[in-house]
């Protein structure tokens, strides 16, 4: 297994050693090579003549520069005069024209009592999935033909979708309905993000912009290990995925290994489904899990654990771990794409979930 | 020949640790994620399974409620029933993961609904984790008695929210604000209590004089605010199970507002002015220990206590312009917080500690804002004509706060936003509503 290393290592050396001790076999009396250029005599004329400039193009009458318009003045609301502090009222002996009836006290509803927790169910296990046939990857197709210019402009484009909380296909009136139905656009729910832009920060007429302190203070760094204090849920249920069977033991990786490439295409597809919640606890934890695929590139049953978290509590470490869970079984579908020839490479995975760069700073 | 020489020692340097990563790789495949997405959590709800026929009427609404309370946080998306492959017919029955995993649901919430005839209601939920084939945490119920059907369903979704995110939740709340009614130069303004979505609202007061900046006790039971009854401000604290009320007894003669409680329920810090002169001072709620924090010839108020009673966050102009300071509990040596351009007001201090909201003014606009309370990492969150008066939700998650239209016909109403500056929405609440305050979880 350690030929290839052996090999590398030792051309490597030779490779050094030639370079540095290269000059030793070389003899210093070895005349330099010498390059001769032929060249020829010109005249003062015959230099001239190649040395003219040539013409300039003949420049037409240019049209005038149209002005820029005038900027429009800034139309920036006119604050409510000595009206941001209403605890600063001065008295104010004017009485409400209008009394209204005095208030009876407030019916507040019993607070419910929580009873004994029913007893958890005998789960009967789900009928197997049959599991998905992989369809051969498609040939490679005719080379795509080159955008042509169209001799006519274009369509409008549809107009955008309204946002709302539930997707709604866009309804149009059929004339020849005998109750047409009334026009509705299309509505869809907002498009996932990888920023958040608060209404401060959006762009309007006038500049809110507020400093921002240089440095932000440091936070204690915090290592846990959950194996030493399994107190929630999540971290129980991590330990116990830990304890169940292990996957098939595997043989050490052999040939070469991922491209870069294929490793961005990996942590791009679970980077896809990993859903942060920026202003929670859980998005100052840094969770590492480990995992084993299957050939097809499927996550093997109850291999996935958590190896290591730091920088939150318990409650907030447990609440990484599924988020980065989620994320793992949730975009594997019918498995990660990665080369089955390089399969001893992939088989165990340690991936890091690491929310730094996004949370709110 | 010697350019040769150089370039293959840069190549073998260069290729040296690629034999080095050869020998690495023996181990597993090391991938480290730092881009995510930002995007609400897909969860269903199937209708809560009626298991008598009086809880009919109740199981519907229930799963209704604790759907409106996840998706209201912005941090969840429920998919619509009609969309669900299975229909739950048992609470018992087992789940079938891949019926909710062929609809993207992330989160699934069963339950059961029953009612006797003696008005007890029993409401008991499970949740599941569908990717992980498993369920969250155990089983859990509640009982009471029908008229407080709602409740039931705040506490079941403040259960499914904590298990979910490893936060408290926050919908089992109330929010005391002022009701607005009247043109706007002749307001008629009364206190009021509701639910923290907007439901429930009923009158604490009535609308015979201006009343101004209540504030929950911390344990939901009393309110302070402060009235013009007398024709100049003085507070007053009101329990909330009565509607009974009294004066604290300060000064008569000085003017009393900008009330708080400090942690422990007791003590009351509050702004005093007398003389032209504005301080903030300390007491018991009565009456008792009377003590100045603040003695400087400009204007201080609006104080807040950090979580652990230690130390006071409020505003000062005392360097020529309104801006916030940080004091011990018991008065001393101000630090500013605050050095952004603008003005800051109203401070509140998170029930996480960690973070100060306030209100800011600059360039003609209102902001609502958070910084640590070290005055460091200064996030704006809304922009508007006029935002004003934050409050924190019991989990240090959600901040609500009063939004006032432009012009004469402009009506204040009470809009919440998330700390992260998404999520901004209305509370609905007929009329016009301002100074929220939010309680703390109701026991």
């Amino acid at each position: 297994m350690n030929t290839g290393t052996y090999i590398s290592g030792g051309a490597h050396a030779a490779l050094i050693a030639w370079a540095l001790l290269g000059g030793f076999f070389l003899s210093a009396d070895d005349p330099l090579p010498v390059r001769t250029t032929e060249v020829s005599l010109l005249t003062s004329a015959e230099f001239a003549a190649l040395s003219l400039p040539s013409a300039a193009p003949a420049v037409s009458d240019a049209e005038p520069v149209p002005a820029l318009p005038d900027p429009e003045p800034d139309t920036a609301p006119t604050p409510p005069a000595n009206d941001d502090n209403p605890e600063r009222e001065q008295p104010d002996t004017v009485r409400p024209p209008v009394a209204e009836a005095t208030p009876t006290p407030p019916e507040s509803a019993p607070a419910p009592e929580p009873v004994n927790p029913p007893q958890p169910p005998v789960l009967t296990t789900p009928p197997v999935q049959d599991e998905p046939t992989p369809s051969p990857d498609q040939e490679a197709g005719a080379p795509t033909p080159a955008p042509r210019v169209a001799p006519e402009a274009a369509a409008r484009p549809e107009p955008d979708t309204v946002v709302a909380d539930t997707v709604n296909p866009e309804v149009s009136p059929d004339a020849s309905a005998e109750n047409p139905a009334e026009e509705k656009p299309a509505t869809a729910p907002e498009e996932a993000a990888t920023e958040i832009v608060t209404e401060a920060e959006k762009p309007t007429t006038v500049m809110a912009a507020s400093r921002r302190p240089v440095t932000r203070p440091a936070r204690p760094p915090a290592t846990q290990t959950p194996a030493a204090k399994p107190q929630s849920d999540a971290i129980a249920a991590a330990l116990a995925a830990a304890a169940a069977p292990t996957p098939p033991p595997r043989s050490a990786p052999s040939g070469p290994p991922l491209t870069g490439g294929e490793k961005d295409g990996f942590r791009i597809a679970v980077s896809t489904c990993w859903n942060v919640d920026v202003g929670s606890r859980a998005a100052n934890v840094t969770v590492t899990v480990g995992f084993s695929l299957d050939k097809g590139g499927k996550v093997v049953g109850g291999s996935l654990r958590m190896l290591s978290a730091k920088g939150g509590d318990d409650a907030a470490i447990g609440t990484a771990f599924g988020a980065a869970r989620r994320a793992i079984l949730r975009c594997q579908s019918s498995g990660y794409k990665l080369p089955s020839d390089k399969y001893s490479q992939w088989q165990d995975i340690e991936m890091t979930f690491n929310p730094d760069g996004m949370r709110m700073k | 020949m010697k350019t040769i020489q150089v370039l293959g020692l840069v190549l073998a340097l260069i290729g040296l640790p690629s034999a080095t990563f050869a020998q690495q790789s023996s181990g597993p495949l090391r991938i480290e994620i730092t881009d995510g997405v930002i995007e609400p959590l897909p969860f269903a709800v199937p209708d809560f399974v009626a298991q008598t026929p009086a809880a009919q009427e109740f199981a519907q609404s229930i799963s209704a409620v604790i759907a409106s309370d996840l998706a209201a946080t912005g941090l969840f998306r429920e998919i619509p029933k009609d969309a669900h492959i299975a229909r739950p017919t048992s609470f018992d029955s087992p789940v079938q993961y891949s019926d909710w995993k062929a609809i993207n649901a992330q989160a699934l919430i069963k339950g059961a609904v029953s009612a006797g005839a003696d008005g007890k209601l029993v409401v008991k939920f499970r949740v599941f984790d569908v990717f992980a084939d498993a369920q969250l945490g155990d089983g859990l119920q509640f009982g009471g008695s029908t008229g407080s059907w709602r409740r039931m369903a705040h506490k079941v979704a403040d259960a499914v929210y904590s298990r979910i995110t490893g936060e408290g939740g926050y919908f089992d709340s109330r929010v005391v604000f002022v009701s607005e009614s009247g043109p706007k130069n002749s307001r008629l303004k009364r206190l009021a209590i509701m639910d923290y979505d907007g439901a429930n609202v009923q009158f604490l007061t009535d609308s015979s004089s201006i009343v101004l900046a209540p504030r929950f006790s911390p344990t939901g039971d009393r309110v302070l605010y402060t009235s013009y009854e007398t024709g100049f401000p003085r507070i007053y604290v009101l329990d909330v199970g009565t509607v009974k009320r009294r004066a604290l007894d300060v000064q008569a003669e000085a003017m009393t507002f900008a009330p708080r409680f400090g942690p422990d329920g007791r003590t009351v810090v509050f702004s005093l002015s007398q003389g032209g002169n504005t301080d903030i001072y300390k007491m018991d709620i009565d009456g008792r220990d009377a003590q100045r924090l603040t003695s400087t010839p400009s204007i201080e108020t609006a104080p807040s206590f950090s979580p652990d009673g230690a130390r006071i966050v409020f505003e000062s102009d005392r360097s020529g312009t309104q801006q916030l300071y940080v004091m011990g509990a018991n008065g001393g040596e101000a630090t500013r917080i605050s050095f952004g351009k603008g003005r800051y007001g109203t401070p509140v201090w998170s029930p996480r500690g960690d973070l100060v909201a306030f209100t800011k003014q600059a360039n003609g606009r209102f902001h609502i804002g958070v910084m640590r309370s070290d005055g460091s990492e200064e996030r704006l969150l809304t922009a508007s004509f006029l935002d004003e008066g934050p409050t924190w939700s019991p989990n240090g998650r959600v901040i609500m706060f009063t939004r006032e239209t432009q012009g004469a016909s402009g009506i204040p109403a009470l809009y919440s936003v998330d700390i992260s500056g998404r999520n901004l929405r209305r509370v609905p609440i007929d009329g016009g509503a301002s100074d929220p305050a939010w309680s703390p979880l109701l026991k």
